[in-house]
């Protein structure tokens, strides 16, 4: 049986419609819908402005941005911490923000921040899946930077194969331990 | 190899000291390769000067350049996407650089100076794996930063960008 679509949802944001009748209710989004949503500017990091409004003002302020934090952080030259930021993540930047509200109020606004959270998000778009995750998880929608997906940038896709990562350095290190009690065993026969 | 690889330069450290080196070995430093082009055989005779390294670090570099001296030169291509560059470092690498931090910047800035760049590249990704990975109670104390979050105010935080985190 075809299903109908209906016209949008009045109990959804609009840009959602609900297809088919009776005990099954599938939520898909338009292709309008998606494109509307990916137009959009994220915002995925997220700092309230309760907490930013309590920064002490007599905090010491680096007035390099990004590139200071890390000659800062590093003792290097800042001419060199450019190669440095240039293998940090956005995720990076986030967890190196979530250390103090000093240091988050320095990274949120700097330019090598907002580029990369830019870059990340274009590379995400431009691998092609993103429309795909987005009508799956459409409630998720104005979170889609943080959508489970497999490309090489999402960060979700990342902390999977961090897991994955651990799990096999653990079984490996377990194996070289059994090992190494093997040899140290005597033999029976000897 | 030829007989030329084989030949042998003296390299003189900023602490005075003069380190013979092989030629091939010495030319994986774009400086010290344009000074003996620039001076032909007249560079073999005397010893090069290397104002900037003392010889501790200038041995260390070495010992890299040894290591890698048949490795083929890096294109071009490496450097166009910096943002998907990786930070993976092969094993014997990451041995090497497991010095102390003072260590691991002379390394870095000896690198910078005599225009090693697979060298430099891999002194920088062993500084940035410092703050990769690192939860941010890690990333405080290995660069002693203060945390200024009262108990409340980081648990919102950290709820609301849960996906950072492990």
């Amino acid at each position: 049986m075809a299903a109908t679509v209906s016209s949008p949802d009045p109990v959804l944001p609009s840009r959602f419609f609900r297809v088919g009748q009776g005990e099954i209710t599938v939520m898909i989004a338009s292709d309008e819908a998606i494109e509307d949503v990916v137009s959009q500017p994220i915002i995925p990091f997220h700092i309230s402005q309760k907490i930013l409004a309590t920064v002490s003002n007599n905090t010491p302020q680096l007035a390099g941005g990004l590139l200071e934090i890390i000659a800062h952080l590093t003792g290097f030259p800042p001419e060199l911490c450019l190669s440095v930021l240039s293998y940090l993540s956005y995720r990076d930047f986030v967890l190196l923000a979530l250390t103090s509200k000093s240091m988050t109020t320095m990274i949120v606004n700097d330019p090598f921040f907002i580029k990369t959270a830019a870059t990340e998000e274009a590379e995400h778009n431009a691998s092609g899946h993103l429309k795909i995750v987005l009508r799956a998880f459409p409630h998720l929608s104005q979170h889609r930077s943080k959508l489970l997906c497999s490309h090489y940038t999402c960060p979700f896709h990342m902390r999977k194969l961090r897991k994955w990562n651990r799990k096999v350095e653990m079984k490996m290190k377990l194996l070289q331990q059994n090992k190494i009690q093997e040899k140290d065993r005597p033999s029976k026969h000897t | 190899m030829s007989s030329e690889n084989s030949k042998k330069l003296m390299l003189q450290s900023s602490d005075g000291e003069d380190i013979t080196v092989d030629r091939d070995v010495a030319e994986k430093s774009v400086l010290i390769k344009n000074m003996v082009g620039d001076l032909g055989e007249d560079a073999m005779e005397e010893a090069i000067p290397i104002p900037n390294v003392n010889a501790a670090v200038l041995k260390k570099v070495i010992e890299w350049c040894t290591h890698h001296k048949n490795d083929p030169p890096a294109s071009n291509e490496d450097d166009s996407d910096s943002r998907k560059k990786t930070t993976d470092i092969e094993e014997w690498d990451q041995k090497f650089m497991q010095v102390d931090q003072e260590m691991l910047f002379e390394i870095i800035l000896a690198a910078n100076y005599l225009d090693i760049k697979a060298l430099l590249d891999v002194g920088c990704k062993t500084v940035a794996n410092m703050i990769k990975g690192k939860s941010p109670e890690e990333i405080r104390k290995t660069f002693n930063i203060q945390n200024d979050f009262t108990p409340e105010e980081e648990d919102q935080i950290r709820r609301e960008n849960e996906w950072a985190e492990e």
